[in-house]
Order: C-alpha cells, then sequence, then structure tokens
C-alpha cells in the first residue's frame, strides 16, 4: 500500500473516531457539565431512542432489570394451618420457597377482573375466622401499594378496590369448592378488611400446603386462638391484665434454637478486584477517579460529581455532589405507576448488583427490603434494606444494613454495611417467647414510671440477631402498640 | 449441741411451711380451693371443650408470682404434670398432651399467702376420622 493510501485510511480512521467520541458526549448523561440540557429532548426522539438501544452502553441507555430482585414483594413469613397444625415458614425455608409461586400465581387472580366473582368489605372477626380453618397467613412486615404489587404478579397496571396498600393477607383454602378462592385483604395499619372470592383452580395449592404441614412441624399459635387478645368482660377485678398480645401476634410453643454467627469484613483478601467491580457498578471511569485516604484511613474514590468511600468501620458510602449529579438509576420523563414501579426495580436491581458481587460466598444471608413499598408521585425515594441470616433479620448498630436516596431516578446518596454473617459452632437457645414478654413487661413498667393499672398491648413479638461491639446475639423484640420497639436480651 | 438441733429443728419447720405452701403432686378428686380472682383462663374458653388438637395450648392471665400447678385425673386423683410461675407480663401457656377421648384436667393457682383457687376443665379430643365422618355426613345433606 503506498503512503497516500496509508495517510487517508488514518484519516478516515481518525474522522470515525472523533464522531463517535462526539456523539458519545453529546448523548451520555455522565459527561455533561452540570446544568447541560440541549440533547435531553433530542434524545427522548424517537429515533435516536432506537439508537441509543442498539448501542447503550455507547449512549447511556437502558439497563436491564434484574429479576433476581422480585424478593421485594414476598412477605417475611408464612403461618399456614392444615388439619389442626398450625405452622410458621420464614423466607429461606425450602418449604417457602415451594409454596410462593404457587401462591402468587393464585394472587394474580385478584387483578383479573374476570376472575374476580366478588369483592366486599368484612369485619376483623371474619378475617379472623379465616384463620380458624385451612389458611395460609403472609406478613409482609411492611406497607406494600396494592397497585405496585399488582404491576409485580401481572406486569402491569392495575388495581385493588379501595385498599392503596396492605401488610397482611390470608388466602382461605377452608371452603370444599376446588375452583373458588377466597382472600383476604387487611388495610395497611387500619381496622378496615376486605374479602374476594376468586374464580381459581386452589387444588394444587391445597394438596402443596397439606404435604408441607406435617404434625411434627414446629408448632406456632396466634394470641386468638388462645384468647390473649381478648379483654374477658366477666374478669375477676382482682385479677389485673397488664399485658395483652393483638389478635395476629404469633406465639411459637416450643423452644427456638438459631445457629450461632459471627461477624466479619465482607471486603476480604480479595479486595482490590472487588474494589474494582464495585467502582464498575458506580460507573466509576477507571482513569477519571483519584484514589485518596484520609485521617481516619477511610479510602475516598473521587470523581468529578461524587464521592464513594470505603470506611474504616466497614461501610461503603456513596454521595453525589448534588440531587442531579447521582448516578442515572432510571430517565424518569414522568411519574406513571410504570415509571414508579421501575424506578424501585432499578434501584433494587442496583443493590443486586452490588450484593451478587460482595455477598456471592454468602449462601445463607439474604436482603430484605425494610422500608415501605409505597408509589411516591414527588420522585424521591429513601428504600432501606436489612440483612437476613435463613430468614431471622439481623440488626446493626447503625440501623438499616442498606440506604439508598434516590430523586428523579438518580442515585443520590447509598451507604452499605461491608459485614458478613457466617455460622460458626453451636447454636443460641432463644429464652421462651412467655419469658420475653415477662421481661420487656419488667422494662416497660420501670420506664413509664406508671402505675401497673394501664394495658400495654404487644403488636408483634419476633426473633432478631443483635449485632453489637459485645458479638452477635439472637434476642426477642418486641413491638408495642406505641410503636416502640424492645429487644429483650437472651440471658 | 443443743443450739444445733433447735436450729434443724427450725428449718425443718420453715421447710414444712413452703412445702405446705407449694402444690403438692396429687390431689383427690374433690379438692377445691379457696379463692377466687388468682387467674383467669382464656383457652379453653368453656369448662368443657372439643378440639382436635392432640398437643392442646392451656392459656390465660393471672397475677404476678402466681404458682400453677396442673393436673390430669387419673385413677379417681388428680396427678399432676407441670407446673409453672406467672411472670410480670401475667401471662401463662401450657401445652398438654391429651388421650383420645375425655381429658379431666384441674389447674391449680397458689399465691404467695396460701390461697388457692382451682379450675376444672373437660377437654374432649376428637379423632381426625370423626371429622371426616361428619364432613361427608354434612355434604351428604347439602346434597340432598
Amino acid at each position: 500500500m503506498n503512503k497516500d493510501r496509508l495517510k487517508s485510511l488514518l484519516l478516515v480512521i481518525l474522522i470515525l473516531n472523533s464522531v463517535i467520541l462526539t456523539i458519545s458526549i453529546w448523548f451520555n448523561e455522565k459527561l455533561w457539565p452540570s446544568g447541560y440540557n440541549f440533547f435531553v429532548t433530542l434524545k427522548n426522539n424517537p429515533v435516536l431512542s432506537v439508537v441509543s438501544k442498539i448501542v447503550p452502553d455507547w449512549l447511556g441507555g437502558e439497563k436491564k432489570i434484574e429479576s433476581s430482585f422480585q424478593d421485594i414483594y414476598t412477605p417475611r413469613l408464612l403461618v399456614v394451618k392444615s388439619g389442626s397444625h398450625r405452622t410458621q415458614f420464614l423466607s429461606m425455608d425450602s418449604q417457602f420457597q415451594s409454596l410462593y409461586p404457587e401462591i402468587t400465581s393464585a394472587l394474580k387472580n385478584l387483578y383479573i377482573p374476570s376472575n374476580m366473582h366478588s369483592s366486599s368489605a368484612c369485619e376483623k372477626a371474619e378475617w379472623i375466622n379465616a384463620l380458624k380453618g385451612k389458611s395460609i397467613y403472609m406478613d409482609f412486615g411492611l406497607p406494600v401499594s396494592t397497585r405496585l404489587y399488582g404491576h409485580f404478579l401481572t406486569g402491569k397496571e392495575g388495581e385493588l378496590s379501595s385498599i392503596p396498600a396492605f401488610s397482611k393477607i390470608i388466602i382461605s383454602l377452608q371452603s370444599s369448592n376446588d375452583s373458588e378462592l377466597v382472600v383476604f385483604v387487611n388495610q395497611n395499619e387500619t381496622d378496615s378488611y376486605r374479602k374476594f372470592t376468586l374464580s381459581c383452580n386452589k387444588a394444587a395449592l391445597s394438596s402443596m400446603l397439606d404435604s408441607l404441614v406435617m404434625e411434627n412441624s414446629p408448632s406456632y399459635k396466634f394470641a386468638f386462638e388462645l384468647r390473649l387478645d381478648a379483654i374477658n368482660k366477666e374478669d375477676n377485678s382482682n385479677v389485673l391484665r397488664r399485658v395483652t398480645p393483638s389478635s395476629l401476634v404469633i406465639l411459637p410453643q416450643q423452644d427456638i434454637a438459631v445457629p450461632n454467627l459471627y461477624a466479619r469484613p465482607v471486603l476480604g483478601e480479595k479486595n482490590e478486584a472487588t474494589i474494582s467491580e464495585i467502582l464498575k457498578i458506580f460507573k466509576y471511569n477507571t482513569l477519571a477517579y483519584r484514589k485518596l485516604e484520609d485521617a481516619e484511613s477511610n479510602v475516598l474514590y473521587v470523581e468529578n460529581f461524587s464521592t464513594l468511600k470505603f470506611t474504616s468501620n466497614n461501610f461503603l458510602e456513596y454521595k453525589a455532589v448534588d440531587s442531579e449529579s447521582g448516578l442515572i438509576l432510571k430517565n424518569t420523563p414522568d411519574v406513571s405507576l410504570s415509571q414508579q414501579y421501575e424506578i424501585i426495580s432499578y434501584a433494587t436491581a442496583f443493590v443486586g448488583e452490588l450484593w451478587n458481587t460482595l455477598y456471592s460466598g454468602s449462601p445463607n444471608m439474604e436482603l430484605r427490603l425494610s422500608s415501605p413499598l409505597i408509589e411516591n408521585a414527588s420522585g424521591k425515594y429513601t428504600l432501606t434494606f436489612d440483612y437476613y441470616h435463613n430468614g431471622i433479620p439481623i440488626k446493626l448498630m447503625d440501623d438499616s444494613a442498606i440506604t439508598l436516596q434516590i430523586e428523579n431516578g438518580r442515585l443520590v446518596s447509598y451507604t452499605q454495611s461491608l459485614l458478613t454473617f457466617e455460622k460458626q459452632e453451636g447454636v443460641i437457645e432463644a429464652n421462651p417467647v412467655l419469658w420475653a414478654i415477662d421481661e420487656f413487661y419488667k422494662i416497660y413498667s420501670v420506664e413509664s414510671g406508671e402505675n401497673s393499672d394501664k394495658l400495654i398491648t404487644i403488636n408483634d413479638v419476633f426473633l432478631r440477631y443483635t449485632h453489637s461491639n459485645g458479638g452477635i446475639n439472637a434476642n426477642w423484640s418486641i413491638k408495642t402498640d406505641e410503636s416502640k420497639t424492645y429487644t429483650i436480651k437472651n440471658n | 449441741m443443743k443450739k444445733l438441733i433447735s436450729v434443724f429443728v427450725l428449718i425443718a419447720i420453715l421447710c414444712t411451711f413452703v412445702s405446705g405452701f407449694a402444690a403438692p403432686q396429687t390431689l383427690s378428686a374433690e379438692y377445691h380451693g379457696n379463692s377466687r380472682g388468682l387467674i383467669v383462663i382464656t383457652n379453653p374458653e368453656y369448662q368443657k371443650s372439643n378440639t382436635l388438637e392432640k398437643n392442646y395450648v392451656i392459656s390465660g392471665y393471672g397475677n404476678d408470682g402466681v404458682e400453677l400447678g396442673f393436673y390430669k385425673l387419673s385413677g379417681g386423683k388428680y396427678v399432676k404434670f407441670s407446673s409453672s410461675l406467672i411472670g410480670a407480663s401475667g401471662l401463662f401457656m401450657k401445652q398438654v398432651a391429651l388421650s383420645n377421648g375425655k381429658n379431666s384436667i384441674m389447674v391449680v393457682a397458689t399465691d404467695r399467702y396460701g390461697n388457692t383457687q382451682t379450675e376444672r376443665l373437660e377437654i374432649n379430643l376428637l379423632n381426625q376420622r370423626f371429622l371426616s365422618t361428619l364432613k361427608s355426613v354434612a355434604a351428604n345433606l347439602m346434597g340432598l
């Protein structure tokens, strides 16, 4: 090839290169200086949006939703009854994982009008009665938007009449009619209940329940079954009632032993490689950031629009310079339900990507959403997640394990505890639940300083790992009707 | 030596007082307490009840510090099978393994002053076959 041809070829390559780089700068929002938005309209142009789908990474295009984070829509536990036996499955139990797909398949019918035979308000007594027979009780542990849940179940918008959000659902399998399913939904934190009769073949769900509930399964009772929730009208005034559990407080009837755990930093020997992966997830350009170490031995990665910090006390902290500079999770031209569903899905997929990078070697660890799953037309979200081990939550010293703040589809801040919890030898034998309720009352009565005439209602009792400087213990947590949670230390 | 004997006698007397208040291992079928208002039994709701649950839970509430003795009627006497102490919350729950058919159970509550309250319960354990028979009869009747 002669010199002229070579020169021409080189020139063509250079021109093409500059055109491609220019397009990248024009349409990749991360490279825009603050306030520059001329090409926003252009990018949303139908023709160019097709181009952005073909070359997504170059043009900051659409991010795929990871399917692994459908978990945010699963309840924290199932309490099931078959025959005369009632037991509980936590989210990591194999029985839970077998049963839940059948449950979601049945619940889809809530959002299919042609399968809805009837829908009516009902009283608490009917809600409670549904649990006396064969049933599945689902406790999500936080408010869930019925519209978002419908989107999760059916892939499109759907409403559930008169109920904006729920936290508990009961599926009643008492009826002998196999082609009909009765579902009760409790409007979150109210005494408002709704009963739905659906056209649905429940034979598979019913027989799966029979196979999973064994006579020797651990036994649990709701407080209403023991009538500990009701005030006895014929009560002798000499017997002072101090504590009453609310109707759906679950009381285990046997001793509980849980694995003994220890905590260690999740960033171990494969430090640099993992950090490099994390930087990629946060879209840090390896040529553009600066690495610093501050006086407190925290390692900082700083780029134009944000800072990523690995603290010496095992935290990961990301902070954008301002709300318009944060990492784009999803372009948000509007705040329709679909967009909100996608924002939450993208946010949880982002968390999931980090989770997979950091916790792939921790099979018993689980991440669950702990903030309300509610639509927010303002475009601002604060999502929190907690760590779980084998279905039991872990309370960290500094509150939530992960906190994200999102504004208009951008990640503005992100904090994550970089600890992992693993089994060690032995088990922790939890004290009986009644002992915990007794201890709670001792603390409460001293704290409140009132005389013992006041009746306090317990809304929830559950086992939780507590991580503190003294190590990890499994303690009972008791939530009262005064919206306070007491941790009762195991002895 | 005399002092030693006096000490032993004193201890023996004290033990008698203590053991006198502790619920005995057996009680006669006619035994009744001398008080009301120490405990309230919430489950079962009535003195006579039927259940399908082999492991039945007797529950209720009472005054802090009340000792509970659980007895089953056997051979004309009530024989103690379990005991517990009511704590600060006042709640109690006791799981009882029932035999098929009628189970006569007595709960004896004793406070620190020696007052006792007795609650007699008759819990009939039905078997699943009986329930299936009932259900099929009901289904047949509905068919008619």
